[in-house]
Parts: structure tokens; C-alpha cells; sequence
């Protein structure tokens, strides 16, 4: 329609401008900064290492430990999410009263602050003392339950993942719910009365139908997790059971890394290039994810 | 209608929960005493200069506890004396460890900062701030006659060199780490005196265990497992040799005489440690032992500040150090000590000025202000009060100190990411003995630092 | 006749799973912040002992964290940043989005594009140039280097979000307004914005969460405590907490920290809602 092209620049530059600023700028000098050692923010001391911070990332075991957690976050993490954002789905559309209710009752965890979160979960619900879980599996006799030693270094991880969980699965079931009802109920019914089974109707009608929603949903958690710092800095920055990725980038730049996972004792080098670097890995990954979901699911316009 | 709906339930809900829990009669609350001495020396005056000085201060504390407020005082009667000068203070909190080199790195102004004084001088050093040598040979303030470092407590002043030689930081806020203990327990089990072996200390916990006091210590493992490691270690095969342990990329070190009776000995000690003390979430171990759940914990000085309110006026008190053991390197004579101090930064455009504002941070004033609030003086004629009574006469005797964790967080990775958490299960009694070093041994030898 | 009330009974049952695991999980919600809630009244012997409010309800816990903890200085801050951020992404992204849905030039999908890859950068491939940067410019002292970072992240999504929202309106009112001599800025102006108002509002609550919240660049680029936000500052109130041993002191900064955010939300869950099922159908 417009073809004044001084309009478009005038209502198109700022914006464009601001954005490339805060995204395509950095992004290209990260990279630069990742083929360099870095070891002081001022950009004083800079030497040119290649692929150095690289190597020395792919062997370090603390950066390597921490993909593992992350790993598990996104595979079991996401089990959670997904799976209990599916179940609610299903819960919420089976013609219950007070679904809108609900659906604010689940989506409400996402927005409390991680700080809040965090010190609520750990300071009441785990506690051995006085907290929630303690209270409620004793009361109902699960005594082994009510034992568990959430926050303890070696179950601290869980006791993070369970919380992370809870805090999630709103905002991902609101994305799942409206792709489910965006499918015609007619499609449902017309395969109950063929006799589908639930589990049938959920395998061949919904996933397939979810496809894209699916796929944009994975993606999303993928980016979420890879960048998980404030969980776990909130939950237990002395351990380093809960160390991620993005935690040990952020020790790398700002001087922490290299005396366990509080960095108490760090020798106070910056390593800025090698956080670049982690930095580059993270991003390269999530262009993986992108990459292999789009493959996996071929984007397909659903006609219903 | 809706938002009302929400509403009306999560009212019913908090009526529900605030119906519950029995009604007694209200526990008095405990304060702390005010910290305002009539000074009796003031800072030195500067003499005025063309501009209006700013010194810019990062303050490790935060405003509103007690040592932030007697660091409040020593701004405001420094600024009174000095009326071209300002200090500039940002109360940042134990995060400004984190911040610090970076925001020197980029160039931010800052003239004083606070730390651990092993952080100042080990991690930071002749990078980041000045040597202090001259300016200790100065008059102090509020003792006559004698220099700065001649008030301070001497193990402290020259605890800590930099790479360079030179004392990094004025100590104005000392630590001894010691087992703090319930008095009353230990009359309640017979105890007389305390244990200064581990055979009396094992003897000791046994009566305690015997008078109905099982959970006999506890700590919190996410804030002082390293100072159990190394004050623990010490008494064993010393602070050096743990460090070369460290190092050792083979991991047989571990399995040498003195750090298997080390494991071995903690392992017996794990029969006394609370249920639940590997889950303790800081500061769920020091408040257990303050409120009279649990006998002993292991913490610093401060820590009758710290659960003031909880432990009340009456807590019965005790302090006792980590007993030694036979053929071991380390004797109960040898401290865990250190201090909070304050250094200048090499880039400071006002040294000299900043010195100043230091030399009224260790003044007679306000170290009796410091010691008034419970925590622990950093001058020798300043006693300490209350509970860490006991303490002061042990800083003031003491011949030989060691540092936090004997040093072993200034290692590397393995420290914290393998010694520490292996130390917790042995020490909660999770893992044996053999299982602590087997893991040790195994871990020396995958990981990369 | 069996078949039906088969049926009919597999359907309660079903409802009442529904309604019992749901109902389950608004339990935790409502025991978990009641908990909470109650201990911020109380005092820190009595969350230890269980007892929670046995001698009544203390407000002074409220009153400590707001004044001497400053809270209330990091509440303003927040709502500064907020306020101040949206305002600035509503300058900033509607146009752009109005341009982008409208105009018909040589590189509009790329333009799209790149915006829409934009909201996939992850943050931590971008903060530390812009911190480098930033501190040299001496702009992480002051409100802005947070407020530019917070105005210009937000451009990626609510661009996409406004442009998709436009290109849903029909052409026929502006061309008419053209036709009858308005230039495209007062068509904009006059007709656009108006009618856009619903969908904006959207947007700019769905931003003001999201920097409520923000807790990563809130940390790096703000070295002054009298520019924190509430995120950070309720860290330091914690430390600080902690470090005295006042558990019910942590409690009351947990509350007043979320009762903004509770508020905004019992009233507005409808929009909030809606609006994020809105962005997942469009994607």
C-alpha cells in the first residue's frame, strides 16, 4: 500500500536500529571475542587465541558436568512440563465448571519471582524442620517421603528441578491448550463414536494436529533451559550440583571460576574471551535445536 | 465478578491457615544494644583542599545490620570533621566479592573497599590494591603512643602479604572459628571441662548422646563446610600437606596414614551429627543450635550476632576449639582465623585521604562501637563481650594461625566441587571412610582444573 | 439405556479426576503463599516451632523490610524501569510493526525475519559485549543502561506480536482516510493507534510482567544500590535476612515483592492470558 519510502525509514529505523543494537552487535562481538583471551574487562589485555577458549571449554569438566545437568533439565524437565501441560490441557477441556479459574490458578507459579520462588521453596517447602513436604508426608504416613533431604548437595538438583517444573508448566499450557482447542470438537467426537480410545485420540489425532504448536513449544523450553541461570543461583549457588552452563559463563566474565561452584575462592581472573566462546556454544546449540525440530517437524499447513 | 472469586478464596484460604496453631503468650523479643559511644577521639582533619573530595566506599555489609551500622557512624563523624570531604558509600552486600575486579576493570571509581582480608591480599592483591606498609607506622587515633599496627592484634596484621610483599588491608574485624557449645547440655551430661582430644571430645558426645542430647552438632553445609574440612585437616597432617593432597593429579595422596585417619575419625564423628543436617539450607544449622535443639556447631565469632534474637540474652554460651589428636601436626593451640578489612584501591586518587577514614575504622571509638554490637574488636586493648569472651583471650595469646579452609578454596576446582561435597557425606555419615577416600582418590584423578 | 448411563458416569468420573487434581494443585498454591503469608506476620521463633502467628500478627516485620531494607526505594525503582521501558517499546515497535505489516518493499520478509530470529538469542551471547560497553560509557551507575537494554530487547517480540495484529486490520480505512488527503502519518496517527488500542495494552501489560520479573541483566547492569530493581534487591534483603537470622523479615519481602504482581494479576489473568494464547496461536 505505502510506497513513500521515507515513511517506512522514519517508522522503521528506530526500532530496527535499537534492536540491532542489543542483538546483531553483540552477537558479532561475542564471536570476535571468543577467538581472543580476554582477561580484563577494559578490552586492555586481548590476545588472539583461535580456537583456544574452545578447547579449553570442551575439557573442562565443570562446563562439561554442567550440559549434563542441562540435559537432564530439558529431557526429564521437559517430561514434566510437557506432559503435565498435556494432562491439564486434557483436564481443562473435559467440560469442567471454572475452567478459566484454573487455567489462571495453573499459569500463576510463572509469575512469581525466581528470588521469591526460590526462597519460598527452600526456605519453607523443603525445610527438615518446618516445611511443607516434611508436614504433609508425615501426615499422610509416607515417612521415607518426608525423610528426603531436598536440599541437601546431593538431592538439591531435583529439589531445583521440581521447583523449575512447577513454575513452568503454566506458561506452556496455556500454549498447548490453545493449540488443542483450536481442533474442531466434531474431529473428537466423530473418533469416539468410531470407538477411539482415549489414549487413540491423543496419538492420532491431537499430537499430529499440535504439530507446529509442538514444535514452537520445544524450541521455546529449549531456549529457556539452556539460558537457566537464575534458578539456580537463587536455589543453591554453593553447589555445584545445580552449576549450568549459563552459571559457569557468568563465573567465567566476572572472575568466579575455578574454586568450585560459589567461586569463593576464584583467583579473580576474568576470562571474558572464554565466556564469549560459551557463550557461541549455547547459541550454536539452540541453531541446532531449530534446525533439527524443523526437520523433524515439517512445517505443514492443517486444514481442518 | 471473577477477580472477586479469586479473591474471596485465597482470603478463605489465609483465615483457614491463620485459625490454626495455638495461642500462648508472646515471646520478648531481643535487640541489640545501640552502638553510640560518646567519642573520645575524633578523626583526623584534613586540611581543606580547593575541591570537595569524594571517597567512593563499596561496603561489603549491608546498611541495616549491625556492623553496617557502626560503619555508618564512622562516615557520618569522619564526614562531620571533615566537611570538603564525602564518602560516598554502597552498601553491596557479601556480593561485592563478586563484583569488584569487574567493575574496577571498566574503569569504575572506587576508592574504598572492604573483604576477607586472605581475598584481598591472595585473590586480588597488587592488581587491584595499594600496599599499606607506610601507612601502618602512623599515630593511631584514640590510643596515644602507639602506631596503627601496633593497636591491631599482631597475628593479624601480617597474616596475609600480597605476591608483591606488601600487607594489603588494615584488619578492622577479626574471626576466630571455633565449636560454639550449649553450656547447659554439657552440665545436663556431666561434661566439666571441655574436650581438648578427640578422645575426650568422642567421650564427651557419648554423654551428651547418653543424657538424651543426640543430635550433638550440627552446621550448615552450604556455607562453612570448608572451614570443617580444613580446621578438621589441620589438627591431622597440617595445612600444607592438605594442600600438596590437593594437587596431587595421581589422588594418592589421599591414601596416606594421616588423611585416612583424618576420614576415619570423621567418620566416627558422623554418629553425632543432627538428622538433617546435609539438607541445612544456611542459616537452619547455626538457628538449631541456637535454639537449643542441638549441642555444638562449628561457625566464627560472629555468630552470636548472627542468631542474637533467636538464642536470646540467656543462651548459655561456650566456645571451644577443635580438639587435636595424637601424632597429629596441628595442636589445639593453632587458630582458624582471619579478618574483615579495608583496603585502598590502586587506582584511588585520594590515598592519602582514604587513609584516613582506615586509621578512624580502627580508632579507639569505633572499634568499641564494633565490640559493643558483639562482634569482635580488631584492637588489643578492646575486649570482646558476651559470648566470644572466651574468644578474645585466645586472639590475644595466640601464637599461630592458620587461614579459612587452610587456604584450600584459592586451589581450584576440585576443592569445592569434589573435596566438599564428599566431606559432607562422610561427615553426616552417608559414606564411609574408605568410600570418602576412594572417591577422592578416583576424582584426583579425572579432574581437570 | 446402559451404554448412556455408562457413559454419562464415565464423564463424572472423568470431571471429578479433573476436579480433584486441579483442585490439588490450587491447594498447594493457596497452603504454600497462606503459609508464607502468615509467617511474614509472625516472628522468626515461632515459624521455627511451628507456631506460626501464636502471638498475634506483627507488622513491624513490614515496616523494617520497607525502611531500613530498603525495599520500598527498589519498589520505585522497578516501577520506574517498567513504566519507562513499556512507554519506550510502545514508541519504538509500533510503528515499525504498522510499517512492516502495511508497506510492501523489497526485503520486508527479511526485515521479519531478522526480527523473529531475534527472539531466539540467548542472552547469554549478548550481555557481555553490551556490558563491556556499557560500563565504559559509565551507563550501568544510572537508570540508563538497564532501560536500554530493557526498551530494546522487548522490540523483537512486540514487534512481531503488533505487526501480526495489524496486518489482521482491513486496509479499507486508511485508504480511505489517503484518499481523502490524510498523509500516512496522520492515517497512522488518527485511525491506526486507536483502533489498536486493545491489542497494545495487551502488549504493554505482558511487558511490564516481564520486566518485573527480569532478574540477569538487572543484576549486570546496575552497579548502584540506589538503582536496583525489586528482583535484586529483594536478593540483598534475603543476604541480609539470613545473615541476622530473620526468617519472618525474608517472608515479608517474599510478599511485598509479589503482591504487585497478585494484584495485576486477579484483575487482569483474563488479558494476561489471553495474550499468550494469542502470541502461541500466531506463531
Amino acid at each position: 500500500m505505502k510506497t513513500n519510502k521515507k515513511m517506512i525509514i522514519a517508522f522503521l529505523a528506530p526500532a530496527v536500529i535499537a534492536y540491532m543494537f542489543v542483538s546483531i552487535y553483540p552477537v558479532i562481538h561475542s564471536t570476535i571475542l571468543s577467538f581472543f583471551e580476554v582477561s580484563a574487562w577494559s578490552g586492555s589485555e586481548m590476545k588472539f587465541v583461535g580456537l583456544g577458549n574452545f578447547a579449553d571449554l570442551l575439557q573442562n569438566s565443570v562446563f562439561i558436568r554442567s550440559f549434563g545437568k542441562i540435559g537432564i533439565v530439558w529431557l526429564l524437565g521437559g517430561v514434566g512440563v510437557f506432559g503435565s501441560a498435556f494432562v491439564f490441557s486434557a483436564l481443562l477441556t473435559s467440560g469442567i465448571k471454572g475452567k478459566s479459574f484454573f487455567r489462571a490458578v495453573i499459569y500463576l507459579p510463572n509469575l512469581i519471582p525466581v528470588v521469591a520462588a526460590a526462597a519460598m521453596w527452600t526456605q519453607y517447602i523443603f525445610s527438615m524442620r518446618f516445611g511443607l513436604f516434611k508436614n504433609v508426608f508425615g501426615a499422610l504416613g509416607l515417612q521415607s517421603l518426608a525423610n528426603i533431604e531436598w536440599t541437601s548437595h546431593s538431592v538439591i538438583f531435583w529439589a531445583m528441578l521440581i521447583a523449575f517444573v512447577w513454575g513452568g508448566i503454566g506458561f506452556f499450557l496455556l500454549i498447548i491448550l490453545a493449540g488443542v482447542e483450536r481442533i474442531p470438537v466434531e474431529l473428537m467426537e466423530a473418533a469416539k463414536l468410531d470407538g477411539a480410545t482415549m489414549i487413540q485420540v491423543f496419538t492420532r489425532i491431537t499430537l499430529p494436529l499440535l504439530r507446529d504448536v509442538i514444535r514452537v513449544a520445544v524450541v521455546m523450553w529449549s531456549i529457556t533451559v539452556l539460558n537457566l541461570f537464575s534458578f539456580p543461583m537463587a536455589f543453591g549457588q554453593t553447589y555445584p550440583e545445580v552449576m549450568t552452563p549459563a552459571m559457569y559463563l557468568y563465573q567465567l566474565a566476572f572472575g568466579q571460576a575455578g574454586g568450585g561452584a560459589a567461586g569463593a575462592g576464584a583467583n579473580g581472573v576474568v576470562y571474558v574471551g572464554r565466556a564469549a566462546a560459551a557463550g557461541v556454544i549455547l547459541t550454536g546449540i539452540v541453531v541446532l535445536i531449530y534446525g533439527l525440530l524443523n526437520v523433524v517437524f515439517k512445517e505443514e499447513k492443517l486444514e481442518y | 465478578m471473577k477477580n472477586a472469586k479469586y479473591l474471596a478464596i485465597l482470603l478463605a484460604g489465609i483465615l483457614l491457615l491463620s485459625a490454626c496453631g495455638p495461642k500462648t503468650t508472646p515471646v520478648p523479643v531481643v535487640t541489640l544494644p545501640p552502638a553510640t559511644i560518646p567519642p573520645t577521639a575524633e578523626p583526623t582533619t584534613i586540611p581543606p583542599t580547593a575541591e570537595p573530595i569524594t571517597l567512593v566506599y563499596w561496603s561489603m555489609w549491608n546498611a541495616d545490620e549491625p556492623m553496617g551500622v557502626v560503619m555508618q557512624q564512622a562516615i557520618t563523624a569522619f564526614e562531620t570533621a571533615n566537611p570538603n570531604v564525602t564518602v560516598e558509600v554502597t552498601w553491596q552486600g557479601r556480593n561485592v566479592r563478586k563484583i569488584f575486579t569487574a567493575a574496577i576493570d571498566s574503569g569504575t571509581v572506587i576508592d574504598l573497599i572492604d573483604n576477607d582480608t586472605a581475598r584481598i591480599a591472595l585473590t586480588w592483591g597488587d592488581k587491584y590494591v595499594l600496599g599499606l606498609d607506610s601507612y601502618l607506622g602512623q599515630p593511631a587515633i584514640g590510643v596515644t603512643g602507639k602506631t596503627v599496627s601496633e593497636t591491631i592484634f599482631p597475628a593479624l596484621i601480617n597474616q596475609y602479604k600480597t605476591a608483591g610483599g606488601n600487607i594489603a588491608s588494615v584488619p578492622y574485624n577479626p574471626y576466630i572459628n571455633l565449636w560454639f557449645y550449649n553450656k547447659a547440655h554439657f552440665e545436663a551430661a556431666g561434661i566439666t571441662t571441655v574436650p581438648t582430644t578427640f578422645d575426650e571430645w568422642m567421650t564427651a558426645n557419648a554423654a551428651l548422646k547418653a543424657a538424651g542430647h543426640g543430635s550433638v552438632f550440627t552446621y550448615d553445609p552450604d556455607s562453612y563446610t570448608d572451614v570443617m574440612v580444613g580446621d578438621s585437616v589441620q589438627r591431622y597432617v597440617g595445612c600444607d600437606a592438605f594442600k600438596t593432597a590437593l594437587a596431587d593429579k595421581t589422588g594418592e595422596a589421599w591414601n596416606s596414614a594421616g588423611l585416612v585417619t583424618w576420614a576415619e575419625d570423621m567418620q566416627a564423628l558422623s554418629v553425632y551429627a543432627a538428622q538433617g543436617t546435609s539438607a541445612n539450607v544456611y542459616p537452619a544449622g547455626q538457628q538449631a543450635f541456637a535454639l537449643g535443639d542441638v549441642t555444638m556447631t562449628f561457625n566464627g565469632t560472629w555468630l552470636p550476632s548472627e542468631v542474637a534474637e533467636t538464642a536470646g540474652s540467656d543462651f548459655p554460651w561456650g566456645t571451644f576449639s577443635w580438639p587435636a589428636v595424637t601424632n597429629g601436626v596441628g595442636t589445639v593451640n593453632d587458630y582458624d582465623m582471619g579478618a574483615q578489612g579495608m583496603a585502598i584501591t590502586q587506582a584511588s586518587a585520594h590515598p592519602d585521604v582514604a587513609i584516613e577514614f582506615i586509621k578512624y575504622v580502627v580508632s579507639l571509638d569505633i572499634q568499641t562501637a564494633v565490640a559493643a554490637t558483639g562482634y569482635a574488636s580488631a584492637l588489643v586493648d578492646v575486649p570482646w563481650i558476651g559470648p566470644i569472651t572466651e574468644a578474645y583471650t585466645l586472639m590475644k595469646n595466640a601464637t599461630s594461625a592458620f587461614g579459612w579452609a587452610c587456604e584450600g578454596w584459592n586451589t581450584g576446582d576440585f576443592f569445592g566441587n569434589d573435596v566438599l561435597p564428599a566431606f559432607t557425606d562422610l561427615i553426616t555419615g552417608k559414606i564411609t571412610a574408605e568410600a570418602f577416600t576412594a572417591q577422592l582418590v578416583a576424582k584426583a584423578k579425572t579432574n581437570i582444573p | 439405556m446402559a451404554q448412556k448411563t455408562a457413559e454419562r458416569l464415565r464423564k463424572i468420573l472423568n470431571k471429578s479426576v479433573a476436579y480433584i487434581i486441579l483442585g490439588l494443585w490450587t491447594l498447594f498454591l493457596v497452603y504454600a503463599f497462606g503459609w508464607v503469608l502468615a509467617s511474614s506476620f509472625s516472628t522468626t521463633r515461632e515459624i521455627f516451632t511451628g507456631k506460626l502467628l501464636a502471638s498475634g500478627i506483627h507488622l513491624n516485620n513490614y515496616v523494617s523490610v520497607l525502611t531500613t531494607n530498603h525495599l520500598a526505594l527498589y519498589f520505585k525503582n522497578s516501577l520506574i524501569y517498567c513504566f519507562i521501558s513499556c512507554l519506550g517499546v510502545l514508541v519504538l515497535a509500533t510503528p515499525a510493526s504498522y510499517a512492516l505489516s502495511r508497506a510492501n518493499f523489497r526485503g520486508r520478509k527479511f526485515v521479519t525475519g531478522i526480527f523473529v530470529a531475534g527472539m531466539g538469542i540467548p542472552t547469554m551471547m549478548t550481555f557481555i559485549p553490551l556490558f563491556m560497553m556499557f560500563t565504559r560509557l559509565g551507563l550501568i551507575k544510572s537508570f540508563a543502561g538497564l532501560l536500554i537494554v530493557y526498551i530494546c530487547g522487548a522490540i523483537p517480540f512486540s514487534v512481531f506480536f503488533l505487526s501480526g495484529f495489524f496486518t489482521s486490520l482491513p486496509t479499507e480505512l486508511e485508504e480511505a482516510a489517503i484518499m481523502d488527503g490524510a498523509t500516512t502519518f496522520q492515517a497512522f496517527r488518527l485511525i491506526m493507534l486507536p483502533l489498536a488500542q486493545g491489542a497494545l495494552v495487551t502488549l504493554t501489560v505482558f511487558n511490564f510482567l516481564n520486566f518485573w520479573g527480569e532478574y540477569f541483566w538487572a543484576l549486570i547492569m546496575v552497579n548502584n544500590d540506589n538503582y536496583r530493581t525489586l528482583q535484586i534487591g529483594l536478593q540483598t534483603v534475603i543476604r541480609s535476612m539470613l545473615n541476622q537470622g530473620n526468617y519472618a523479615g525474608i517472608f515479608s519481602g517474599i510478599i511485598i515483592v509479589f503482591i504487585p504482581t497478585l494484584v495485576l494479576y486477579i484483575f487482569l489473568a483474563e488479558k494476561i492470558v489471553s495474550n499468550i494464547t494469542a502470541g502461541a496461536i500466531k506463531t
